[in-house]
């Protein structure tokens, strides 16, 4: 029989833990990593560059773990264009059988999407919210299964091409335009601010 | 920095505790060392903290960024496996290449680029098995001894690779999952019929045993009293050199034999790893436990 106290007890723990959130300052609710929707600063430094004592000039230097926003934006395209194109051949293969070629990649595309979905499961779950680092396994998949859909959606030969090198354009200015939270490069707190395009990006 | 005085820890021979597996931890510690990394010199208190030379910062974080290198061309052999174009294959690498989270943590003392790297090779190890099995399926009886061990080869990689990926940070668990789920189910087009249960049993035994080995060469090189002492039972900390009961019973005139077998130690860190990454949610299955005895791990064989 087990002591009544210990029952009150892990009851109490019990509901008081079952609302709690993540502590962590940088964290963000899973479904926030999608979309990009907070990073986790990593450092900051700031030196004064001149200016008067009520208003000093000065340049600041951050590292802030953030995913390239542009291959975030063609990355939940991807993934979305994957699920509707299954939910429409499946909803009409009676009426459009499909391909052997396109539902052999629809099946390895429903493998990697269970991937991402099982990556997330521990924060659904458990953690509830956690630094945006903590996407990088469902990340992997993510990113598996964009190439996939690019691959199944866009004709090969020159469309693919020319598809890939207009996301690849949009990957390298968004690096390039993000690049001081990477490299620590400094820059004018309106220059930072410029860059924060979401109002969780703090 | 953050992983720093980890990496101090596990070259000084320290014991310590973290919430995440100890592998990745284990691999930065001994990558750096090779490229000149000294354990005596930063102590990596703070983070963002200056370090004391450059040579000392490019050994810490060297080991994240070759394994975030790496993971550029695996993911685009991994995409080809996937019968993706060298177009869309070259698009997917794209996206781990020029992506600022993945690069930032390649260039900190973190074990995450591992992790990434780790889950795409063992990923891409089951792509290379289910096809070498598949070529050994459709020959049947022509199949050559060579093919068969080819699989055998790929199976164990596969599950040692799955489990060195667990043992980087539990989070990685989805890519075990999903290879064991299509090799016993054989999901097509991946798997066209299910392995064996002998392959099957292969597969996971590799995994665990990549798993259990992690941790059992992690405890041998941190054999010494540290930081994570207060973590553990006394009767784990007996087995730490110089911890405070270790002395007590030296002593005391006592045997300071270290009683607990590897087993053991291995299921009591899990244990104190699973509670503390689960503690704010799962905390009453940990007093349940302790409860009824099962995180009484000093009797175990």
């Amino acid at each position: 029989m087990i002591p009544s106290s210990r029952n009150r007890c892990a009851l109490q723990i019990f509901s008081y833990s079952k609302g709690i959130r993540g502590a962590d300052k940088w964290g963000s609710s899973w479904f926030h990593w999608c979309f990009n929707w907070r990073g986790s600063l990593y450092y900051r430094s700031s030196r004064r560059v001149g200016g008067t004592d009520e208003a000093p000039a000065k340049l600041d230097a951050l590292i802030y773990t953030l995913m390239n926003p542009a291959m975030v934006v063609n990355i939940d395209l991807l993934m979305a264009l994957f699920v509707g194109t299954l939910f429409y051949l499946l909803r009409y293969r009676k009426a459009t059988p499909i391909p052997p070629t396109i539902a052999t990649q629809l099946q390895r595309g429903c493998v990697l999407l269970f991937g991402w979905m099982g990556s997330m499961l521990p924060t659904m779950v458990v953690y509830r919210s956690g630094p945006i680092y903590q996407y990088l396994p469902g990340l992997f998949f993510a990113q598996a299964l964009s190439a996939l859909s690019f691959d199944l959606l866009v004709p090969r030969g020159a469309p693919q091409r020319v598809g890939a090198a207009l996301i690849c354009v949009s990957l390298i200015m968004a690096f390039i335009y993000w690049s001081p939270w990477v490299y620590a490069l400094e820059l004018t707190p309106k220059e930072h601010a410029a860059r924060r395009w979401l109002p969780a990006w703090d | 920095m953050h992983y720093g005085k980890f990496a101090n820890w596990v070259l000084t021979g320290e014991y310590f505790f973290d919430v995440n597996p100890p592998f990745g931890k284990w691999v930065i510690a001994v990558v750096a060392s090779a490229l000149g990394f000294d354990p005596n010199v930063d102590d990596f208190e703070k983070p963002g903290a200056p370090i004391s030379s450059s040579a000392q910062a490019f050994a810490g974080r060297a080991p994240a960024a070759i394994f975030g290198s790496l993971t550029v061309p695996v993911f685009y052999w991994l995409c080809r496996k996937l019968c993706l174009s060298e177009v869309s294959s070259f698009l997917g690498a794209a996206f781990i290449l020029l992506d600022s989270m993945h690069i930032i943590q390649s260039r900190m003392i973190m074990v995450d680029s591992l992790l990434v790297f780790f889950t795409c090779v063992s990923l891409l190890c089951a792509l290379l098995m289910w096809d070498a099995k598949q070529i050994c399926t459709l020959k049947g009886m022509k199949r050559a001894s060579q093919d068969v061990v080819i699989v055998a080869a790929l199976l164990v990689t596969t599950g040692v690779f799955c489990g060195l990926a667990v043992s980087v940070r539990w989070t990685a668990f989805a890519t075990p999952a999903v290879v064991l789920a299509v090799s016993i189910f054989g999901i097509p087009p991946f798997c066209l019929s299910p392995l064996s249960w002998q392959e099957v049993g292969v597969l996971f035994a590799s995994m665990f045993t990549a798993y259990f080995g992690s941790f059992d060469v992690f405890l041998l090189t941190v054999a010494k009293s540290g930081s994570g002492n207060a973590f553990m039972s006394p009767e784990f900390q007996m087995c730490l050199e110089g911890s405070q009961v270790y002395l007590d019973a030296e002593a005391a005139g006592l045997s300071t034999e270290c009683r607990m077998s590897v087993w053991a130690r291995f299921a009591e860190l899990n244990a104190k790893v699973s509670a503390t990454s689960c503690l704010r949610q799962c905390c009453v299955i940990y007093i349940v436990f302790e409860y009824v005895g099962l995180l009484d791990f000093s009797n175990m064989p």
